[in-house]
């Protein structure tokens, strides 16, 4: 059920800009790159299409 | 409280944001000055469909995230780049929503709501509002969103068709059609 907010208080902007925070950002990135990027996430997708296939045939 | 909008630019602040972002395919910390820049907007974007603070400030991080991860498919045809983060604002919104990182809420002030009874021909009092405030409760996500974005937050019908990748006049049908199912929910 969606939640009707009347006459919210919203942070100013000068505390959404405090919270501005771009080496966070930075950060994540790299993680989320890293994560694609790492064999051991190709080499675990390799091993089971492997291990299903070997499954599939010995059927 | 609004911030300026940030969607009618002049051709030479275009061309800036091209360079950065031709720049920032090639090293990711020169995205710093568009983050900057569109931070503030997208929170608000945010703020305004979600609940808690922390999670909108939380989702507007990922939504630079997940802009710095595919700024190497971001091409300019025509669509300012701020409609393209509003995209992926969009997008990381409902994944949150799925997710149950966030609830969907919808934020009014008493000016929004008397300009809708104006749309609805009708005068504001506490027993409409209160009628009002369940219609918006009731009515379908897709004509919610659209809504939100043409009378809560007065963009054009150019810029929601960007958003939601529709040409300007479907915007307009589209939107025309959400207020008239607002409307029937309201008098029902």
């Amino acid at each position: 059920m969606r939640k009707i907010l009347f006459n919210r208080d919203e942070p100013d902007a000068h505390e959404i800009r405090k919270r501005q925070d771009f080496d966070l950002v930075i950060k994540k990135y790299q993680e989320r790159k890293d994560f694609w990027k790492n064999p051991w996430f190709y080499g675990s997708i390799g091993l089971a299409s492997i291990v299903s296939s070997l499954f599939l045939f010995s059927l | 409280m609004s911030s300026p909008s940030l969607y009618h630019q002049s051709d030479t602040r275009i061309q800036s944001e091209l360079r950065i972002i031709e720049k920032s395919k090639k090293n990711p910390n020169h995205f710093a000055p568009l983050y900057r820049q569109y931070h503030e907007n997208i929170f608000r974007y945010i703020m305004k469909r979600v609940d808690d603070v922390e999670a909108a400030y939380d989702i507007t991080s990922n939504v630079f995230v997940k802009a710095l991860t595919n700024i190497h498919k971001y091409e300019f045809r025509g669509v300012p780049f701020s409609s393209w983060l509003f995209r992926i604002a969009k997008s990381e919104l409902y994944q949150s929503f799925r997710d149950k990182k966030a609830r969907r809420t919808v934020s009014i002030d008493k000016v929004i709501v008397a300009d809708l009874f104006e749309e609805f021909e009708e005068s504001f009092n506490e027993e409409r509002k209160e009628k009002l405030m369940e219609a918006l409760r009731l009515v379908n996500e897709k004509d919610l969103a659209l809504i939100e974005l043409r009378y809560f937050e007065r963009r054009s019908y150019r810029e929601i068709g960007e958003i939601i990748s529709v040409t300007e006049n479907n915007a307009k049908v589209k939107t025309f059609r959400a207020l008239q199912r607002l409307k029937k929910v309201y008098n029902k």
